[in-house]
């Protein structure tokens, strides 16, 4: 980090969260700190709806992605717009006409109070604790690359949104989204054409794309149809739109967000902005990692790109083993650069045949280095039972080749991704845990201002709880893992609940409380007992309800007749 | 008094419209039913819903298409 780049992230940092201040100074009363007095214009809901999904391991770990395994990822959001489409022709009208602070609100006005309870704690337990693993994500692969104190990132981060989400809530959080998805995705597009400017002079933009394209880093889009795969076209059209129903209709850190749209339309129209600008957005990171892949051709990477992993791999028993490893490497990475040109140079000259022997002498020189690598994995492994670099390709690349001052705004842009999905991550846990559980369950008739200070006192909770749990997360191993799969293992039950609400009127609430452990219980079994890509599983866990609802619907009209 | 009764319930059903058009019965919760939504509320662009809904697929459809040709372009 350049003086510069401090200047640049510094002034970043605290002008954003001064904003965020600035914008929430004049939160009065509950209406305003939980859905802003449904202020927000359309363009607002929009980027605040994307900077709460784009956390900063989306920065991170997409282009990382590409790097590593190609563009197919892309294909995961591919069910995102149809599920904008159904959510602003049902579930957006509806909340706002019924003008609840809360997606669980409904739940009780269709079904009844343990419907509403059972989903709302659903949410709290896995919001709560996923918060704390997105706090704690970025702040891991922050300090390893700028050798930081990873406390002191947690505390910062925390500290900061902490700051602007309790004094100004939903009306700060939308703003400072607003604000921070405009400079992250400027970012990205300053660090894309530093990408560009950095090719050798003598390779053009197209023709490192195509050595990207020939060595398998361009696969947008893949039609075979596999249950096991979530990385294709089907899984991502249809599991996709399962998991966006569910992500943005039923998790209150989304819907909050267009709850606090000025009326439906201005809120059906950011969701449907999000439909449409998503699926190119993620397409555009993914080309970043592709382009970051394109340079690591005739720029030599490093052989692992966690540097501490890598320093300690030098440094350790199995040293001179790991030291003859990178030397291998760099002589792979020589024969894949001549394979690279040659097969440009073929190109040029239109010539296919000695284009069609380049590529495969550059397919079997990218063999070799990946050959290479995986043994320095293994090494790795002495002390790293899971060893992981994709996280850390892109900001190794914006430290190590960007200009001084732009490496600042990279910075800030992670750092505004991971303080905005938190920040609306809490602001949406407090006003469920005041709304459905404090107002509903325990003080039904206190006034206003006390339910204001219970929304901001239940923020800082949320806000300690995370900082707590990310303080600790590393130590937990697995468990982290496990949180970061919980989501997709209760969504699709959610997902069936509101199904239920929205579209099968004669379904009654024990019906769908008992529907919804039994879909649990099947995604449950998936999840333990069969090879199904996770992306199914919000399938699984919709249909059974919805089917097992239906069922004990007609036991329970049975059991009354009689 | 009858043929009176008589007027008053044909006018009803007149106005009602035809028994296939008429809403169903309230149920468990009206407000559940996205069908009894109004949706009249104009976009405050792009003209109607259903165009905008349109270009949402559309441009969804678009992008899968130049993902397949931007994938066989680079193989």
């Amino acid at each position: 980090m350049r003086p510069l780049d401090w200047v640049v992230l510094l002034a970043g940092f605290a002008g954003i969260v001064a904003y965020g201040v600035w914008k929430g100074r004049r939160t009065r009363d509950l209406d305003d700190f939980l859905v802003a007095h449904h202020s927000m214009r359309w363009h607002h809901v929009a980027l605040s709806i994307m900077a709460t999904q784009a956390s900063a391991i989306t920065f991170l770990a997409t282009p990382g992605q590409a790097y590593t395994d190609g563009m197919r990822f892309v294909q995961v959001y591919l069910g995102l717009p149809v599920a904008m489409v159904v959510l602003s022709l049902t579930a957006v009208p509806l909340y706002h006409r019924l003008k609840v602070y809360t997606a669980y609100e409904y739940l009780e006005g269709r079904f009844d109070l343990k419907t509403r309870t059972l989903g709302a704690l659903l949410f709290l337990a896995l919001r709560g604790l996923s918060t704390g693993v997105s706090l704690y994500a970025p702040s891991v692969i922050l300090s390893v690359v700028m050798g930081w104190d990873i406390r002191a990132v947690i505390f910062i981060i925390g500290g900061a949104v902490m700051l602007y989400a309790s004094l100004g809530g939903a009306r700060a959080v939308d703003n400072t989204n607003f604000l921070q998805f405009l400079i992250i995705m400027g970012g990205m597009f300053v660090a894309f054409l530093t990408i560009v400017r950095l090719l050798p002079d003598d390779v053009s933009f197209v023709e490192a794309t195509r050595v990207a394209g020939k060595l398998g880093r361009l696969n947008a889009v893949d039609f075979s149809f596999d249950i096991t795969n979530q990385y294709n076209f089907w899984s991502g059209l249809i599991g996709g739109c399962f998991l966006a129903l569910a992500y943005f209709g039923t998790d209150q850190s989304q819907v909050q967000r267009y709850l606090s749209g000025e009326s439906a339309a201005q809120s059906r129209l950011g969701l449907l902005f999000n439909g449409l600008v998503k699926v190119p957005m993620q397409f555009f990171i993914l080309f970043l990692g592709a382009m970051v892949f394109a340079f690591y051709q005739f720029t030599e990477p490093p052989v692992f790109f966690n540097p501490v992993q890598l320093e300690r791999a030098r440094s350790g028993p199995r040293a001179p083993e790991f030291r003859a490893l990178e030397e291998d490497y760099a002589a792979a990475f020589a024969e894949k650069q001549r394979a690279a040109r040659a097969y440009i140079g073929a190109l040029r000259a239109n010539d296919e045949s000695a284009a069609a022997s380049a590529s495969a002498e550059l397919r079997s020189a990218q063999e070799k280095a990946d050959g290479v690598r995986a043994g320095a994995v293994e090494v790795i492994r002495d002390f790293e039972p899971k060893p992981n670099d994709t996280n850390y390709v892109f900001l190794n690349f914006v430290t190590r080749y960007m200009p001084a001052g732009l490496v600042g705004l990279v910075l800030a842009a992670v750092f505004f991704a991971s303080m905005s999905s938190t920040a609306s991550e809490w602001s949406a846990l407090a006003a469920t845990t005041v709304v459905d559980i404090q107002r509903r369950l325990f003080k039904r008739e206190a006034g206003d201002r006390y339910y204001l200070i219970s929304s901001k006192l239940a923020t800082v909770f949320w806000g300690l709880f995370a900082v707590a749990f990310a303080q600790y997360a590393g130590q937990l191993g697995s468990l982290v893992e496990a949180v970061n799969r919980l989501g997709s293992l209760f969504y699709g039950t959610l997902l069936g609940i509101f199904l239920l609400g929205f579209y099968f009127k004669r379904v009654v609430g024990t019906a769908a409380f008992l529907g919804a452990l039994a879909g649990e219980a099947a995604v449950l079994y998936c999840f333990f007992f069969t090879k199904l890509a996770f992306l199914w599983y919000n399938v699984v866990g919709a249909l059974v309800v919805v089917t097992a609802a239906h069922l004990i619907n007609l036991l329970v009209g049975e059991a009354k007749k009689n | 008094m009858t043929a009176r009764r008589l007027y008053g319930e044909l006018s009803e059903r007149i106005r009602a419209g035809p028994r296939w058009k008429r809403r169903r019965p309230p149920s468990v919760m009206r407000d559940s039913d996205p069908k009894e939504i109004p949706r009249e509320e104009p976009p405050p662009v792009g003209g109607s819903w259903g165009r905008l809904y349109a270009a949402v697929l559309l441009n969804l459809a678009a992008l899968v298409v130049l993902f397949y040709l931007f994938t066989r372009a680079f193989r």
